[in-house]
């Protein structure tokens, strides 16, 4: 959080590693709950068996992040090389729920919702992707 | 002389109404006067035989009773169940007009606002004449038990048996009390055959009276002495020498049986009622003293009856309410289905 910037943590209450709920639909990544409280979820080691597949938008992302997709006839394996899974998480899922908390926060810190879901994901989306940007143009210095 | 209190029809309508009005105030020892607003003077000359009814202006009313006691279903209205007015002796209790209720002057000069609860959402009014009845019947108690609430009020709902109605509209306004009470169903000894049996006219003025069209209440028809195995049965009517009614238990569920009888046309002592229940037991609608000398219309008794078991059957109580749950943004990876996906039977899988 260091590498983005104090601004970017205001508000923070907490970010927590937990382990995912076993009754939750898909693989849980990252959860915001208002105000500022981030739940990070625990993820399997590479490679993950995927029952089914993944829409378009959501190979894109991961294949941005390094991972690789080999899509099954009912299954998709999706490998992650060395860091790129540590990555994905710190960058692209704890930066998006910052993304959302920023939103949020920004819209004067009131426990209701500032914005329509949609505009809401696609706004966390957009700035997870401008960290990631940045990330890769700097990568030397998140070290 | 005893000032005694008063009942104001409001811009009632309908001469039958007003008749049964007046039935309802002599019922409890109550004076009955009319407010004319639709033209009930004439309604009066064409239909009924019986006296012309005292006509009393709006300044009048408010000048000779303390306190009005309007008696309409709206906001801020106060349940009837439990009510004590004070200076009961110059009271009038104000119905109003079939459809429109009570005007909105003589709403304003009233003191209080008051309400019998209702539970139906479809019929959620009663006649006005039996709506009428049920508040005097209150009132001359001194407001009766507040309204029971239950965690589940359907499991304290006896089962509801109508026998003996000699007339075809008063039965009519007695199942449209009972589906306003919250009854979904109810048995109907039509000994008189007045719903299931009669002309054209008649059923459609009995359905007509118990707002058939709104009115979704199942009617299943009983047979005439025919036998039942309720665990109890509980006979209501005016014939004294029974339990008064409101303190007896009429909110045991369906294992008992409510049996409103239509004292005018059935004689309670002579009917075999361990046909119904293993235990019989005789509840009385308590009048003042010599009212139950006289016949009284189905309506009125059946309604007040009702208006008890709905009290004592009570409302769902009300749950807190939930504190508002913040905003919460998942982030998860959901995966679709294949969309040639192969279909197993049960036999193939049994195979494997």
């Amino acid at each position: 959080m260091r590498f983005f910037g104090e601004g970017y943590v205001y508000g923070l209450r907490s970010i927590d590693l937990r382990q995912a709920d076993p009754g939750s639909e898909g693989l849980q990544l990252g959860r915001l709950i208002v105000p500022g409280r981030i739940e990070l979820y625990e993820q399997r080691a590479s490679p993950w068996y995927l029952a089914g597949r993944l829409s378009a938008q959501e190979s894109r992302r991961l294949e941005a992040a390094g991972a690789r997709l080999d899509q099954g006839e009912s299954s998709l394996v999706v490998t992650w090389p060395e860091r790129a899974l540590e990555e994905f998480l710190l960058i692209d899922v704890l930066m998006h729920e910052v993304g959302h908390h920023l939103l949020q926060h920004h819209k004067g810190k009131r426990l209701a919702r500032v914005a329509r879901t949609r505009d809401h994901e696609s706004f966390a989306e957009r700035f997870a992707r401008r960290c990631r940007a940045r990330f890769e143009n700097h990568r030397e210095l998140f070290d | 002389m005893t000032p005694s209190p008063t009942l104001v029809g409001d811009g009632v309508e309908n001469a039958w109404n007003a008749l049964k009005l007046q039935h309802a105030a002599e019922m409890f020892g109550w004076n009955c006067v009319f407010r004319d607003r639709y033209d009930l003077q004439q309604d009066w000359n064409e239909k009924c035989q019986a006296a012309s009814p005292v006509f009393v202006p709006l300044a009048e009313i408010c000048r000779r009773y303390r306190p009005l006691v309007a008696f309409d279903n709206g906001k801020g209205a106060q349940p009837l169940y439990g009510f004590r007015p004070r200076h009961p002796d110059h009271l009038a209790l104000v119905v109003g007009n079939e459809r429109h209720g009570i005007a909105s002057d003589l709403l304003h000069e009233s003191d209080h606002l008051v309400e019998v609860p209702m539970v139906s959402r479809r019929v959620n009014s009663l006649n006005v004449a039996a709506a009428a009845a049920v508040a005097l019947f209150y009132l001359s108690k001194g407001g009766g038990g507040a309204l029971y609430t239950r965690r589940d009020p359907n499991r304290s709902r006896p089962e509801l048996f109508l026998v003996g109605a000699g007339d075809h509209v008063e039965l009519g306004s007695t199942i449209r009390s009972a589906a306003a009470f919250g009854w979904h169903r109810a048995f109907v000894e039509d000994r008189a055959e007045v719903w299931f049996g009669g002309d054209r006219r008649l059923r459609l003025e009995a359905r007509g009276a118990a707002r058939r069209a709104k009115n979704a209440i199942r009617l299943v028809k009983a047979v005439p002495r025919g036998s039942y195995s309720f665990e109890e049965a509980c006979v209501v009517s005016v014939r004294p020498g029974g339990q008064p009614l409101t303190k007896t238990n009429l909110a045991r569920g369906p294992r008992q049986v409510v049996v409103l009888v239509d004292d005018g046309h059935l004689d309670v002592g002579k009917e075999d009622w361990g046909r119904l229940a293993r235990n019989v037991r005789f509840v009385t609608i308590d009048l003042p003293p010599g009212a139950h000398l006289m016949p009284h219309p189905y309506r009125l008794t059946s309604t007040i009856a009702l208006a008890e078991m709905a009290r004592q059957v009570g409302i769902r109580r009300s749950k807190a309410p939930r504190a508002a749950r913040p905003p919460i943004y998942d982030r998860v990876l959901a995966t679709q289905a294949e969309e040639s996906a192969e279909i197993v039977y049960l036999e193939d899988l049994r195979d494997y």
